[in-house]
């Protein structure tokens, strides 16, 4: 018997919250990154799990493509972290505020 | 490619050479801007061998599809009001260049930008499609900005974003208007169009077209500048450098009464009929207005600018007037004040380069030291205020004969800007050049070579036109012949005429 | 010669553009140039003369046309020369007299740092005068008309350094502008209403049958009429537009001679005798020319009287013989007008050059209180001037008697009885102050304090040939009906008929002469015979003679009037209307969008999370606006 695709999507939204949570509460830019990572892979499990569902391809490749968007992402991202974590010496994401009035 | 087109895409030559070529001394980048601007001016003079004068539609049209899905197109010509404005622009280029040859900062990018301020220049006025039109017009706004923001006095950049801010305001309306047109043009056998010849025939319900003409108005009405859209213009040029001062005056404000000239008349002749008097009221308003104000002005400049005001405000009656004499007039009225405030612009700037101020209490017998200089200087003023002979007399007392002929109030009250242009430019004068001599300013050179090279064409045309205006006139007239015949059918061409006819009727 | 007319014009022309490049480099020459040129020019005049007089009696015009000028649909204007008797006869007083003070100025002008320049405006002003006159059109007529008034300016202001003659020449020119743009718009009535600039074809009587086929009503005639006239008031000088010329004399001397006296001045009446076809029909701008003349004679004569200055005393005199013009033209005796303007040339120009060659010897005094018996040193220029001076007084025979005395007996015979006995008393100021200034600075006390010396032969000789034009020139024009000059002009301004009613000419005659003899005696026993102390009596009227002295403190009145509200309305629309009020309007969205911004931009915390959790509402919002749409 398959599963019902209710427990992949729950399994998808904790996942999502959980990394919504961590974006919104965290300071540690490195965190931040890993719960973005956490919501985009609640959104690749979604996707693939409607894929089965609907028996075609569509999702997975969407996936695919979600994920190779989140490694480019990871690349610019970590590489702007870890310059500014040079020149600072923080991974505070409150630090870096400079962009306001 | 057409004279037309060659005309329009000269300068822009010299650009690419100019900001590519990193290692080019200032001198060789002065000579490039010079000889291209020179070059245009050749080929406009071979434009003007093939205007055929006797024609008033548009000549040397040249045509070709843009961006068809839009039914866009390249298509430009000249008729007889926008020769004279090209004219303008390709003798007045070489001159600003030349006055320019001091600038030594930046040279390049200065000269690239005046290059490509003269295509913008030319493009507008050679346009006959809305949207090229409007490409040219927003285009000659960065050159500009870049020159009087980049090479300007004190306080450059209010002066430059004030200009900038202003026109873009008026460029708002004008570009909503058009795509307006654009959709409503539908209707017509060829479909959408932005041509310019084939709208003039798309009959609009009054209302909208009135709506239409009021966008149009508005951005050309900040160009001309007519009151209360007036204020960017005194700072605009007290604060840019000299050539800028000159094409500012010379032809920018010119887009704008070419621009109610070409568009408002053409192509909503009943809107123009219906708001001409409130227009002629605020052309009064103008003449008088930046005549009283350019009375009390200190800064030479200033006087100049708003002496424009009150210069313009004679174009716009006697365009608005509806007749050959007040049309022709206004046309040539451009050309003259082109001519003039031009020159006065480069005088004034040759001053300031001896004197370092611009302040009229700072100076005072000045034509002691330099007789030539302030000599040429009081040919131009008295050019300026409407000495017979000269330029502006012609146009303004066509403008007058013109506008007399549809309201006597306006003529009258146009008239006064006479006397006062006489007051301020006297006034002016003798601030500057005569009465005792102050120590500081005792020994400064006469005209150089250069400046009597810069100075010396502008003063012969000065007097051509003055004298044997018909070589202007001839051409001009053919074209405003069917401008006042499109804004007025059944109205006669012949106010004069008219005007006697009338008289005859009347106990 | 006729179809050489554009000569005239041209020669001073050519002096002009000569004199203005190389006037430096030829020192002396310059002046010798532009007098020669002068002189050519007369010459040429002189044979248009005698061409024009050979053609029959009924056709005395003759129009060259150069070329078209300006022309805009129904509106065609060219440059045509017209050759008849009134313009013949200007010609003729500019280039004559003009030449003569040009060849004064070759001695008064020696040693002037701007020599050249100086002989290339009075060239320039000879070109434009004559343009005036020649002119066949009403536009033509205007260019030389500003052309003129350019000159003036130039001149009067030629040693600009002094700021009085800088400001005596703006004004001049502003004045004159003034009546100048009321005469433009009379211009631009008569194209509307004419369909013409022509004399031809506009001045062509209504009374004729001929011409052009319908004619506007009266009302027309009187506007056009009282249009130009406004535009000759400023040119002559007179009130209220004469507050110019008495300030006008800060120019050279020889300027004073020919622009404001001989030739420029008399512009104005030049034009109403030209369109006198409006006059005529118009009984409203007659009655007003004739007012106004009557006026500024007698106000002009008043003020004279006051003056210490003797060109001042000169220039209020012009003022007043214009004055007597415009009276003459006012009761359409316009060839007695004319005619007093060919006499006043002579004598005023004499008069002005005398009082030059006063200068000349006298270190530039113009104070009369610092003159006296000049006769003794300066033998030619006292004779001389006493010429002019009785020319202009009125006595027999010497010109200025003959002119006068026309018209005075032309108020009389033409009704104006009671303007005939006003301009009587404005006749014998003019002798009074005449002889105050003869007496004053030729005879009397030696009050000068230096050493006077009579001029060089280049000054005084053209001096005695005015004289003798002075002294004879009455013989141009002995009467009023048979004249020589009053006949050859009747082609363009109508015969003079005899007198209808009114005294008898040898009673008026009479008259005239007794009234200038008691204003040379009064003169006399005042300023002249020692036996009245004119100082004390000075000191006594103070406030009268300061009244005087200040032309009536009109020029106090418009600068009260006119003047200072006009530069308090200038600097509250420059520095309050359109600084505060019009920029301040634009620069106040400015400043409302910095505002609405300074409250905005506090959104932007910097703080990446803020923005996270403003993402997350956005989209829980939107989610939620979906889901309930479906």
């Amino acid at each position: 018997m398959r599963t019902p695709i209710a427990y992949f999507l729950v399994v998808s939204a904790m996942l999502f919250t959980v990394g919504t949570v961590g974006v919104l509460v965290r300071k540690n830019a490195l965190v931040i990154f890993m719960s973005v990572e956490l919501q985009l892979n609640a959104v690749n499990l979604a996707l693939v799990a409607f894929s089965r569902m609907h028996g075609n391809l569509n999702g997975q490749v969407l996936a695919f493509f979600s994920m190779v968007v989140a490694a480019a992402e990871v690349v610019v991202g970590l590489a702007i972290i870890v310059s500014v974590y040079r020149r600072r010496h923080s991974a505070n994401v409150d630090d870096a505020s400079l962009l306001r009035w | 490619m057409g004279p037309l087109t060659l005309t329009i895409f000269l300068p822009l030559v010299g650009v690419p050479v100019l900001l590519a070529w990193r290692g080019a001394r200032d001198d060789v980048a002065r000579w490039v801007a010079l000889v291209a601007s020179i070059a245009t001016f050749i080929v406009s003079l071979w434009v003007l061998g093939r205007f055929d004068g006797g024609s008033g539609g548009f000549q040397l049209v040249e045509s070709a599809t843009w961006v068809r899905s839009l039914n866009l197109h390249y298509t430009i010509g000249v008729d007889g009001v926008s020769l004279f404005m090209v004219l303008l622009t390709t003798f007045l280029m070489p001159i600003a260049i030349l006055a320019s040859w001091k600038v030594d900062k930046n040279v390049r990018l200065y000269m690239a930008a005046m290059l490509f301020l003269e295509t913008g220049m030319i493009g507008t006025f050679l346009s006959l499609d809305l949207l090229l039109f409007f490409l040219f017009f927003e285009a000659i706004l960065f050159p500009m900005y870049l020159i009087i923001g980049g090479w300007g006095g004190e306080r450059r950049v209010y002066a430059a974003v004030k200009f900038f801010l202003f026109t873009m305001f008026g460029s708002a309306f004008l570009f909503v208007a058009i795509l307006v047109l654009y959709f409503k043009s539908a209707s017509l056998p060829g479909g959408s169009t932005f041509d310019v010849r084939q709208l003039a025939h798309l009959s609009l319900s009054s209302g909208t077209a009135r709506w239409l003409f009021l966008a149009f108005f508005v951005a050309f009405a900040v160009k001309v500048p007519l009151f209360p859209l007036h204020t960017w213009l005194p700072d605009a040029h007290t604060e840019a450098p000299t050539a800028g001062s000159v094409i500012l005056a010379a032809v920018l404000l010119k887009i704008g009464a070419y621009g109610l000239i070409r568009f408002n008349l053409s192509l909503f002749p009943e809107a123009a009929r219906h708001f001409a008097g409130f227009i002629q009221i605020l052309a009064l308003i103008g003449i008088v207005y930046g005549a009283v104000v350019a009375l009390i002005q200190t800064d030479v400049k200033r006087l100049v600018a708003y002496s424009s005001v009150s210069h313009l405000g004679f174009v716009v009656l006697g365009v608005f007037a509806f007749t050959q004499q007040g049309v022709s007039g206004g046309v040539l009225q451009m050309v003259n004040h082109g001519l003039s405030t031009g020159a006065l612009f480069l005088l004034v700037g040759m001053v300031y380069e001896r004197t370092h101020t611009r302040d009229l209490s700072e100076m005072g017998g000045l034509a002691r030291g330099m007789p030539w200089l302030m000599g040429v200087f009081l040919f131009v003023s008295l050019s300026s205020l409407g000495l017979p002979g000269l330029n502006n007399f012609t146009g303004e007392f066509l403008v007058i004969l013109g506008t007399f002929a549809s309201n006597r109030a306006f003529a009258a009250i146009a008239a006064s800007g006479i006397v006062l242009g006489a007051i301020y430019l006297l006034w002016a004068y003798q601030r500057m050049a005569q009465g005792p001599v102050p120590e500081k300013h005792a020994d400064h050179p006469d005209l150089s070579i250069r400046e009597a090279a810069v100075i010396a064409p502008i003063l012969a045309v000065i007097l051509v036109i003055g004298v044997y205006p018909k070589i202007l006139l001839d051409r001009i007239n053919p074209t405003t012949t069917a401008v006042v015949h499109h804004v007025q059918p059944a109205g006669s061409v012949n106010q004069g005429d008219a005007a006697l006819r009338a008289a005859e009727g009347t106990p | 010669m006729l179809k050489v007319i554009w000569l005239v014009p041209a020669l001073p022309l050519v002096g002009f553009v000569v004199n203005l490049f190389l006037g430096r480099r030829l020192g002396r020459l310059a002046g010798v140039l532009a007098s020669l040129l002068m002189l050519g020019a007369f010459g040429v005049g002189l044979g248009v003369l005698n061409d024009l007089v050979t053609l029959p009696a009924h056709s005395r015009v003759f129009v060259k046309h150069l070329y078209d000028w300006i022309s805009v649909g129904s509106f065609h204007v060219a440059v045509d020369l017209r050759v008849d008797p009134l313009s013949v006869t200007m010609m003729l007083v500019v280039t004559g007299v003009g030449a003569l003070i040009h060849i004064y100025s070759i001695g008064y002008m020696d040693g002037d740092p701007r020599y050249g320049r100086f002989f290339s405006y009075l060239n320039l002003f000879c070109f434009f005068m004559l343009t005036l006159v020649l002119a066949e059109n009403f536009l033509l007529l205007y260019f030389g008309w500003e052309g003129v008034g350019l000159c003036s300016y130039l001149l009067i202001g030629f040693w600009f350094e002094r700021p009085a003659a800088a400001n005596a020449a703006k004004k001049a020119f502003v004045v004159t502008r003034i009546g100048d743009t009321f005469m433009l718009i009379g211009i631009v009535l008569v194209f509307l209403r004419f369909g013409s600039l022509d004399f031809a074809r506009v001045l062509v009587s209504p009374a004729s049958s001929f011409g052009i086929a319908t004619f506007p009503p009266p009302g027309v005639y009187t506007v056009i009429a009282l249009l130009l006239l406004a535009g000759a008031i400023g040119k002559s000088a007179q009130m209220p537009l004469h507050v110019w010329l008495p300030d006008a004399m800060e120019g050279p001397t020889p300027v004073s001679a020919l622009i404001h006296a001989a030739t420029m001045v008399t512009a104005g009446v030049y034009l109403v005798a030209r369109t006198h076809v409006f006059f005529e029909v118009s009984g409203v701008a007659s009655a007003v020319v004739l007012i106004v003349g009557l006026v500024t004679a007698l106000y002009a004569a008043t003020a004279a009287l006051g003056q210490d200055d003797i060109k001042r005393v000169l220039a209020y005199s012009t003022i007043s013989q214009l004055g007597f013009m415009f009276f003459a033209l006012g009761m359409h005796a316009y060839a007695a007008a004319i005619f007093l303007l060919v006499t006043h040339a002579f004598y005023k120009a004499l008069m002005f050059l005398s009082a030059g060659s006063v200068m000349h010897g006298l270190e530039n005094e113009t104070d009369l209180k610092k003159m006296g018996r000049l006769a003794k040193v300066m033998p030619i220029t006292a004779t001389v001037f006493s010429i002019g001076a009785l020319a202009i007084a009125g006595v027999p025979p010497f010109a200025g008697f003959f002119s006068k005395d026309q018209i005075l007996a032309a108020a009389d015979q033409t009704g104006h009885v009671t303007a005939w006995i006003v301009a009587l008393v404005a006749a014998f100021f003019s002798a009074l102050y005449i002889s105050r200034l003869i007496f004053l600075a030729f005879f009397g006390q030696d009050r000068t304090g230096r050493h006077a010396h009579e001029s060089p032969p280049v000054m005084t000789v053209p001096l005695m040939l005015l004289a003798v034009g002075a002294a004879a020139g009455g013989l141009l024009g002995l009467s009023a009906v048979t004249g020589k000059l009053q006949g050859f002009l009747s082609w363009d301004l109508g015969a003079t008929a005899e007198p209808a009613r009114g005294l008898s000419d040898g009673v008026l005659s009479a008259i005239s002469v007794a009234v200038a003899a008691a204003g040379i005696l009064v003169g006399f026993l005042v300023y002249g015979s020692g036996k009245i102390d004119w100082l004390a009596l000075r000191t006594r009227m103070g406030s009268f003679q300061r009244f005087l002295s200040k032309g009536w403190y009109l020029d106090d009145v418009y600068a009260a009037v006119l003047v200072a509200p006009g530069k308090s309305v200038a600097a509250f629309l420059a520095y309050v209307f359109d600084r505060r009020f019009v920029d301040g309007m634009v620069n106040g969205v400015g400043v409302l969008f910095q505002r609405l911004a300074s409250v905005g931009r506090l959104v932007q915390t910097g703080l990446v999370r803020n923005y996270a959790l403003a993402f997350l509402l956005g989209a829980v919002v939107i989610f939620v606006f979906v889901g309930l749409k479906f």
